[in-house]
């Protein structure tokens, strides 16, 4: 009996490890396409977006120079990346799995497929599936964002307008506040009403600048478009911690040395230095003694 | 009358090593060469860059610091010994002022030049005055080292003025330039009371000044390494350690100069078998110092035995390192305590081979100081490469530290050709006083 329930434990764990390492991909986020043509421009792109926050972990494509993290991060110019669709690669990067990050909120769909058109320049066989253009975006032209801060409700009010100023009703928009890393989620994406409102509760535990500051970001649903309209409000508990390299500090540059250090380190050294100066110039007194006689 | 014709002899005996001889030509020529060959090395490593070192992540100071830190030390000889001594009144260090003097300015001077020799970009060394940071013992080693080796100039020059007006005199005969040189030196020498005082002042400021300077500059590179809370260095008494130990290895470096000296430029009447018997009994007590030191700065981890601490010890004690500690100790310390005590050991030929297994041990200490800690990190790195946790300097690197010390010895060389050796004009005072 005890070892059909070990049996049963060791079997549960390898299928447990097994489903841990295989990264599953929803069938239709599988079958997706860029709604861009890669060209060598997007590619350049892509490079950029990659160099400043991959190569971290992944090192640079074809060196094999990935971090040695378990999972293993890989090497994108390799089968592992390579033999994945257009959609996986984009789901994967824009969803993440610790420790990769989720890339969705950090950077823009555009720079996701920017990526991905740099890897597969490192695939000679790859041939780009037709473009999705049955996206319809609203054209960032058309719509505009208004974020307010409804005080009495203890609301964050976003406003969507098209260009005659009429407002836009059943769009999703999704709000961020920017953090050092990336941004992040306030709550659930929200439909606009008729009056082209949605509306976002003010959260309490955001720590701001010393006024209370923070940047918000509205974004439309990327179904729908790609425009996002950043406001600075005053809606975090200020915070008025100066940065740690702001005071004199001992690990400070040299200019913000405490003052103690600068002074009796730059007293010692004149002092000695005067005495030094002064014996030259007893030298020159030495040589005129010489006409003395 | 009598005492003109001993002067005028003294005065010969002293100025007879001045001047270029064939064997000097020869000596430099030699030296020349290895130096060239040695900087061939550097500009392997100029060009390559600081790889072709062993030095890598984990052992980042390796010979190189280690030279530093013992040209650091073999220079404090100077003041100890003029300053000190001299104004305590110790009559008899008048002989050897200015050889310590001139190994001081020697090592000194050096020694700025193997820390460049520790920089991948030699280029970028501005940048250590423009952003060097006052909180940063380097900047305090920069400053200090700076400022001995402008006083350890002073107080070799200053005291000498009187000789090179002798010099000016007497050598007509020398090259053109080495006469204008005692010309422009001599600063106008006539000897009158009013220079002799500005002398006497100029010299009793500096005695008293480099006191301080040469505690600071080697406190201060102790620093280095004590202001951390590497095992084996982050002690507090890292600053007498490293003083008491300077004198130590001055001390050797003294020794062997004078018996070179007395041998080659034939000064037996002047530096006799009473300096060296002196000098030993120097050793002997810097040395003991120096044991005392030795004892608190392992005794005392060594009996908490905390955990780097204990892997540092292991290390010396009874590891990888226990040959090189062991010898070290023995070689550099115990045996040389030991054996000076004996008055039949305090002459120059078996003082001259203690000092130099005093000198050679000295340096491989320095070596224990800097190097086998490094090998054990406080964060272990994933995947290393064995060369990284093992130090094991390469013939390139072991050429440029020679470089370092060719170039100590062409400085004392051509100092000591151009200039007496020995203070002329002291000497004769002194044996005017003693009549
Ligand atoms: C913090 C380190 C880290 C950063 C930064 C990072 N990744 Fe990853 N990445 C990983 C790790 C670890 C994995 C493996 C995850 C797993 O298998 O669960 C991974 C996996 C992936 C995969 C899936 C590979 C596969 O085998 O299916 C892709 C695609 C990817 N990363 C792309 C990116 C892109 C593009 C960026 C930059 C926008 C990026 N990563 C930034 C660590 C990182």
């Amino acid at each position: 009996m005890k070892q059909k329930i070990y049996f049963c434990l060791i079997f549960l764990a390898v299928a447990f490890r097994l489903s841990a390492q295989l990264w599953e991909v929803p069938e239709d986020k599988n079958l997706r396409v860029s709604p861009l043509k890669f060209t060598s421009e997007t590619v350049k792109k892509g490079e950029a977006v990659f160099m400043k926050n991959c190569t971290s972990c992944h090192g640079m494509p074809t060196k094999g120079d990935f971090v040695k993290l378990v999972p293993s991060p890989g090497d994108p110019s390799t089968v592992k990346f390579q033999a994945q669709t257009d959609g996986a690669l984009f789901y994967k990067i824009a969803t993440g799995r610790s420790p990769m990050p989720q890339f969705k909120d950090i950077v823009s769909e555009d720079d996701l497929w920017f990526v991905i058109s740099y890897f597969r320049s490192f695939n000679k066989d790859y041939v780009q599936p037709a473009i999705d253009n049955t996206k319809q975006y609203v054209s960032s032209v058309k719509a505009k964002f208004d974020i307010t801060v409804l005080t009495n409700e203890k609301k964050i009010q976003v406003i969507a307008t098209d260009t005659l100023n009429k407002p836009i009703k059943g769009i999703g928009i999704a709000l961020f506040i920017k953090r050092y890393f990336g941004n992040l989620p306030l709550g659930e994406e929200r439909k606009t009403n008729e009056n082209g409102v949605a509306l976002y509760d003010i959260p309490k535990n955001i720590l701001g600048d010393k006024a209370g500051n923070v940047e918000l970001i509205a974004k439309l649903n990327s179904e729908a478009g790609d425009y996002k309209k950043s406001e600075t409000l005053a809606i975090a508990i200020p915070t008025s911690k100066p940065s740690l390299t702001q005071q004199r500090a001992m690990w400070n540059i040299g200019f913000k040395a405490p003052i103690w250090l600068i002074l009796s380190y730059s007293i010692v050294v004149l002092t000695i230095w005067g005495f030094l100066f002064y014996i030259v110039s007893m030298l020159g007194k030495l040589r005129k003694a010489g006409n003395d006689n | 009358m009598e005492t003109n014709n001993h002067n005028e002899n003294i005065t010969t005996d002293l100025l007879r090593s001045v001047g270029i001889t064939k064997g000097f030509t020869v000596w430099m020529t030699f030296l020349l060469i290895a130096l060239g060959a040695c900087l061939y090395a550097y500009s392997i490593q100029l060009s390559t860059g600081l790889g072709v070192t062993g030095l890598r992540d984990y052992v980042s100071w390796g010979m190189y610091i280690s030279t530093f830190v013992f040209f650091v030390a073999t220079s404090l000889i100077g003041m100890l010994i003029s300053a000190v001594l001299g104004l305590s009144g110790a009559k008899w260090i008048t002989p050897i002022t200015r050889i310590a003097e001139i190994i001081a300015l020697a090592f000194a001077a050096v020694a700025g030049l193997v820390i460049v020799s520790d920089m991948g970009r030699p280029d970028r060394l501005i940048n250590v005055f423009i952003y060097g940071r006052f909180q940063s013992p380097i900047l305090w080693d920069v400053t200090v080292v700076t400022t001995y080796v402008a006083i350890s100039t002073l107080l070799l020059y200053i005291p000498m003025i009187p000789d090179i007006a002798l010099c000016s005199k007497r050598l007509t005969n020398a090259p053109k330039w080495q006469q204008l040189t005692y010309k422009i030196l001599s600063l106008n020498w006539k000897g009158n009371a009013k220079q002799v005082a500005t002398i006497e002042m100029a010299v009793r400021i500096l005695l008293i000044l480099i006191v301080p300077v040469a505690l600071a500059i080697h406190t201060v590179t102790s620093w280095l390494f004590a202001s951390t809370t590497r095992a084996g260095w982050n002690s507090t008494i890292f600053g007498p350690y490293f003083v008491s130990g300077a004198f130590v290895a001055g001390g050797a470096a003294v020794i062997i100069a004078m018996y070179f000296f007395r041998t080659n430029y034939k000064l037996h009447e002047y530096i006799t078998d009473k300096h060296f018997d002196k000098m030993g009994k120097l050793l002997v007590l810097v040395s003991l110092v120096y044991l005392y030191f030795n004892i608190n700065e392992f005794l005392v981890p060594a009996y908490k035995l905390e955990k780097a601490e204990a892997h540092h010890l292991h290390e010396l004690f009874t590891g990888k390192y226990a040959i090189m500690f062991w010898l070290a100790q023995i070689f550099g310390l115990i045996l040389p305590i030991i054996l000076l005590l004996f008055k039949q050991m305090r002459k120059a030929l078996p003082m001259l081979l203690i000092a130099i297994s005093v000198f050679i041990a000295s340096w491989f200490k320095r070596y224990l100081i800097v190097v086998p800690t490094q090998e054990y990190p406080f964060l272990p790195v994933q995947y290393v490469p064995e060369n990284f946790i093992v130090y094991s300097p390469t013939i390139i690197e072991t050429s440029v530290t020679l470089a370092a010390f060719i170039l100590v010895l062409i400085i004392i060389t051509v100092l000591s050709k151009i200039f007496p050796v020995i203070p002329v004009m002291e000497t004769i005072h002194e044996h005017d006083d003693n009549k």
